[in-house]
């Protein structure tokens, strides 16, 4: 699946999220249809919780960098990699995506592509 | 097929009393020996109750498999004898899953006013601690099955332990005269009180803790601080009541995971298991 800039994720209706501080802050999200729990690891669960339905892929991005310290081609593939998780296991809502993502004749700029060469 | 009937119980099963009418007399005698610590007081406990009756039925000469029905509705009609008992007792999880809303796959006991929650999939030795810590001074209130209250204490369901031929629990219980081994061949059902004179708590207990035992028989008996995302991790794949019940039970169970210390006990020496446990529960006695 490729996620554009402009995509603004949201976690599916049907998931509860629950977080926790081990040092770093770890996401367990719950799927009520598939009743199977996701431990997130921290990376994972930090781009989560900013998949609120309000923030593209591209502010998620920019947060991701500041949280970690990370340089931006960096922050966009660990985004890249969690939405490509999130969306493998059901947890994206697909309403959301953007009718180029939905169409596999159409190839939706790859996130990561378009941020390592803007 | 004998016409003679023999009733077992009342069994206490959540909010049901559960009889057992059978035609076989060595089979009422086992399960009323396996499951006593289950048993109600009539007619005190009972008054108001849904009534669950299980028949379980020996075939006629010649035919090898058993039947149980539960208030009438077929359940299973085709039971190995060696398998029937254990099917009853599959039965009784059943009921307390049905019935129970927050349940976990694991084993409680009491130490010190407070549950510690054994929690573990099969074959990781939770029962044997369970039985190990009960014949030794702690309170027995669950195996299998811990049910929660909505504010998160653990509710009893004093089911048998199946102590499997050999294991260290075998030589702490004797088999009361007169029971007859072949429902039993492969475990023993054994009720806690057979190990010892263990308290069995009736009421809810706030939790003291969440210990995941590991039986490891390489390694060195050892208490150690699970982190509260892996502890809630192992507790979820551990709780019907999740799969059953959804996101409410999985929120009670991540506040439960949060404010209890979640410790993994991996097991070679129980002697020595017991020392860590009680020591960590006095700890955090202290600390609470």
């Amino acid at each position: 699946m490729n996620f554009g800039l402009d995509f603004v994720p949201l976690p599916h209706a049907a998931t509860a999220t629950e977080i926790f501080d081990d040092g770093e802050f770890v996401s367990a999200v719950f799927d009520e249809r598939t009743t199977k729990v996701h431990r997130l690891n921290p990376t994972a669960s930090a781009v989560w919780v900013a998949c609120d339905g309000r923030s593209s892929v591209h502010n998620i991005v920019a947060v991701l960098a500041e949280v970690f310290d990370l340089g931006p081609s960096v922050a966009a593939h660990s985004v890249g990699e969690a939405l490509e998780v999130f969306w493998a296991a059901g947890l994206l809502a697909t309403s959301q995506l953007p009718p180029e993502a939905l169409s596999p004749e159409d190839a939706p700029t790859n996130v990561l592509e378009r941020l390592h060469d803007p | 097929m004998s016409s003679d009937r023999f009733q077992v119980g009342p069994f206490g099963l959540a909010d049901t009393v559960a009889y057992v009418d059978t035609n076989d007399a060595d089979f009422a005698a086992i399960t009323e020996w396996s499951f006593r610590d289950l048993a109600l007081d009539e007619p005190a406990d009972i008054s108001g109750k849904t009534t669950l009756t299980f028949l379980v039925i020996r075939p006629n000469e010649g035919q090898d498999r058993w039947g149980m029905w539960l208030n009438g509705e077929p359940r299973q009609t085709m039971l190995a004898e060696d398998y029937v008992l254990f099917h009853l007792q599959w039965e009784f999880n059943n009921v307390i899953l049905e019935r129970r809303h927050a349940t976990i796959h694991a084993a409680a006991i009491e130490v010190g006013g407070r549950a510690f929650i054994l929690c573990g999939s099969s074959m990781s030795g939770k029962t044997t601690l369970a039985g190990w810590m009960a014949a030794h001074g702690a309170g027995y209130i669950a195996d299998e099955i811990v049910a929660l209250t909505d504010d998160s204490r653990a509710m009893h369901y004093r089911r048998p332990l199946g102590l499997r031929h050999g294991g260290p629990l075998e030589r702490l219980c004797a088999y009361p005269p007169g029971i007859d081994r072949r429902f039993d061949r492969y475990e023993m059902l054994a009720p806690v009180s057979a190990l010892g004179d263990p308290a069995m708590p009736e009421e809810p207990l706030a939790v003291g803790g969440i210990v995941f035992p590991r039986f490891d028989s390489d390694s060195v008996t050892r208490l150690e601080v699970v982190q509260k995302s892996v502890a809630f991790e192992r507790v979820c794949e551990n709780a019907p009541g999740i799969a059953n019940n959804g996101r409410p039970v999985f929120h009670q169970i991540a506040a439960l995971v949060r404010e209890v210390p979640t410790f993994e006990l991996v097991t070679t020496d129980l002697a020595r298991a017991r020392q860590l446990l009680l020591s960590a529960a006095d700890e955090t006695t202290v600390s609470a």
